[in-house]
């Protein structure tokens, strides 16, 4: 449909006066911001050699973690592929090899090209499994690698569990035996 | 006739039998329950369906009762007044819960029934979000071997005890009971005596909450991922009406679907758990012929069969077909296997005649297993009381259906043994197999032989056999699953399938490959071909109109 000319409205360029036409008041307008940064302290950093302090909420990597006995704490309940908007979560359970759980993730794959760092995974978890690091600078030479299996979460859990920036926990809270491991069931 | 009241709303039941759920049922009323169920005896254990009851005497006057009751076991007659909606009902509702819950592990992630758990569903509708029980929960250890394909979760169990009246009322044989009393009451079977009756798997329907678990499916998939269609079981002549669950092409599960016309409320083992075949990776995936088609990509040893495409096998076996229709009709014989839908039968039929009109037209091999079982049967084997369902021994959905097809197009209806007779005569034979491999293997040696002499045999089957080795083609055929049409059973009642899944990438339903043989143009059309048939053979005149959800009698 066309757009009617009532709703059209015209602008006009505004005219220039003298002084906007001679540029220099507004060159040296600039110039002054450009002395007066000089003097103010520097915010930028020099990635990569220099790394950027993130907020322990910043939505990076996924990691999958571990319990008390290092076992992998998901029990497989697919609350964050249901959760999830791009789809990315693929998980396959199986009846878990220990007595004090009845199902695990026997795969646990997130396609980390799909995925959109949205965070709703780390919130439908039950039992604080999986969790965004900030973790941010992932690269990788092939789909195939970006592909992130259950071993390769688990390892981003041991390279950053240790580092003191462990992101903040969704609210706990005792709904599986696998987020409280002192409790045998509840 | 009788006047029920619910909820001031008056309801006329007629003559009807019903309890009081059944009748506010009638009006859209819902009284939650989990012990009853229509097909199973009434003991009000769970006291889920509590409600206040009263009676309007002659006069106009209502006089109520005291205490709440369990609306299953109260019979609807006229002048009862039941009222679910006041704050004593709705209290009785929220309290039972809460007792229901005082066990009951809240492992609701990890439990299979999660999405169509009844305790969820009312705890959300009718309970309170919090328990104020702070003694440690009962948790009585797993029964992971109380049946073949049955696994209890006790701890989840809420004592309605539908499975222990399933086994003794519908099955009869009885394995699961209750043992204990009171709060440590637990469903379990005697030392050595697991469930493995040929009816089992009902007990996991039933199951209101994730404690009967079915094996096959059990951490396979989250139910709100399945998508379901409607369908009919291919497993015997009963025809049960079943729902097929599945997800990205793969069968998950097989449930029953009520159906009075057809079985009831149940389907036996045998259906439920016969589907893996349709996600076998060993059928044929594309169809394969023994001859140089001119598009095959590999270079071909004449004789020998390879894979071919679509293109080029569906051509030449019209060509070929046709040639050998010409040199004398009565060469050329079809098999039409009871596998076929009525849709499928009936265009397989309209091609093989419209070759020549001698052709000849044989119904396929009829399996039969056994003798029909009835239940409920008792432990050994003996039919007790009225019979609740019917396991058949003609293990295949659809031989009314094809006879019925066969007697429209030639007048002696042929059997299977008749054309292993008259198999030395032929020049061309396209034969319809598609039984489950369930079934064994369904030719002998010596039959193969016979056939494989035929020169132009066709084949259309699931898996290789030795048949299919000596076909000069093989089109690979369609489950249940993948097919649109309708199934004749046992009674003459023509029932729908939908299809679930596709039968691969390179696939095609048999329906399908059939209007490519005919050249007619698009995708099959259920409903329109059953419009077709309706109008050419009056026994099929019933199938006009819509099928509907139980189906229609035919005849």
């Amino acid at each position: 449909m066309p757009i009617a000319e009532t709703d059209v409205r015209w602008v006009k360029a505004p005219t220039l006066g003298l002084l906007d036409r001679l540029y220099l008041p507004a060159i040296a307008q600039g110039l002054g911001t450009t002395i007066k940064h000089i003097f103010q302290p520097r915010v930028t950093q020099q990635f990569p050699e220099q790394r950027p302090d993130l907020p322990a909420n910043y939505r990076g990597l996924h990691r999958l973690n571990r319990d008390t006995d290092g076992r992998v704490k998901c029990v497989a309940c697919f609350m964050c592929s249901t959760a999830c908007p791009a789809r990315c979560i693929d998980i396959v359970a199986a009846p878990s090899p220990w007595p004090d759980r009845e199902k695990y993730p026997e795969m646990f794959v997130i396609d980390e090209l799909r995925c959109i760092y949205c965070g709703l995974c780390e919130q439908a978890c039950p039992c604080d499994a999986i969790e965004l690091t900030s973790m941010f600078d992932l690269t990788g030479l092939s789909r195939e690698e970006m592909m992130f299996d259950k071993e390769k979460l688990l390892s981003v859990f041991d390279q950053t569990a240790g580092i003191g920036k462990d992101p903040v926990r969704t609210k706990g809270g005792k709904l599986s035996c696998a987020s409280e491991p002192n409790v045998a069931g509840i | 006739m009788a006047v029920v009241i619910i909820n001031d709303t008056p309801v006329d039941i007629g003559t009807e039998r019903l309890n009081l759920i059944q009748a506010a049922a009638k009006i859209g009323v819902f009284i939650p329950s989990y012990c009853w169920h229509p097909a199973l005896s009434v003991v009000a254990s769970c006291r889920m369906c509590l409600v206040e009851v009263g009676e309007k005497k002659p006069d106009g006057a209502i006089a109520m009762q005291p205490r709440v009751v369990p609306a299953c076991q109260t019979p609807a007659k006229d002048g009862t007044v039941c009222i679910t909606n006041s704050e004593k009902a709705r209290t009785a509702e929220a309290r039972t819960l809460e007792g229901l819950l005082l066990n009951h592990p809240l492992d609701c992630p990890v439990c299979d029934k999660a999405g169509e758990c009844l305790l969820q569903d009312f705890s959300y509708q009718f309970g309170k979000s919090s328990s104020r029980m702070i003694d440690p929960k009962n948790t009585p250890p797993n029964k992971p071997d109380i049946g073949e394909h049955i696994s209890l979760f006790t701890d989840r169990c809420i004592m309605c005890s539908r499975c222990v009246r399933f086994t003794r009322e519908i099955a009869g044989s009885s394995e699961l009971h209750v043992v204990n009393r009171g709060h440590h009451s637990e469903i379990d079977v005697f030392p050595g005596d697991p469930v493995n009756n040929p009816l089992a798997g009902n007990v996991v329907d039933l199951c209101p909450v994730g404690a009967l678990a079915n094996k096959e499916f059990l951490y396979k998939q989250r139910v709100w991922f399945l998508k379901n269609a409607s369908s009919v079981c291919a497993g015997c002549s009963t025809g049960c009406s079943i729902t097929i669950d599945h997800n990205k092409d793969v069968v998950h599960r097989i449930r029953p679907r009520e159906n009075p016309q057809a079985q009831g409320h149940f389907i036996c083992d045998e259906g439920r758990f016969d589907y893996p075949y349709v996600n076998s990776k060993d059928r044929f995936q594309q169809p394969m012929s023994a001859v140089a088609t001119g598009g095959s990509p590999v270079a071909v040893q004449a004789g020998r069969l390879h894979h071919d495409t679509w293109e080029n096998v569906i051509p030449t076996v019209r060509r070929e077909l046709t040639n050998a229709a010409k040199q004398g009709g009565s060469e050329v014989a079809a098999v039409l296997s009871p596998m076929l839908t009525v849709e499928e039968a009936f265009l397989l039929a309209k091609f093989i005649k419209g070759l020549s009109a001698d052709a000849k037209l044989y119904l396929g091999w009829v399996p039969t297993v056994g003798k029909d079982e009835q239940f409920p049967q008792d432990r050994k084997g003996n039919p007790m009381g009225p019979v609740k369902f019917t396991i058949r021994a003609e293990k295949c959905p659809n031989r009314r259906g094809v006879e019925e097809v066969l007697r429209h197009f030639q007048v002696e209806l042929l059997g299977f043994d008749r054309l292993l007779a008259n198999a030395g005569k032929l020049e061309a034979l396209y034969l319809t197999a598609g039984y489950p491999p369930r079934l064994g293997a369904w030719l002998t040696d010596e039959q193969t032989k016979t056939l494989a002499k035929i020169p132009l045999l066709i084949v259309q089957d699931l898996a290789p056999s030795p048949i299919s080795e000596a076909a000069k083609f093989v089109i690979p055929a369609a489950t249940f699953a993948e097919k649109d049409g309708c199934y004749v059973n046992h009674a003459n009642l023509a029932q729908q399938l939908h299809w679930a899944v596709r039968p691969g990438s390179m696939g095609r339903s048999d329906g399908q490959v059939f209007l490519y043989l005919l050249e007619r143009r698009g995708l099959i059309q259920a409903s329109a071909l059953r419009q077709e048939i309706a109008r050419e053979i009056p026994f099929f005149a019933a199938l006009a109109g819509d099928l509907g959800e139980f189906g229609v009698k035919l005849g």
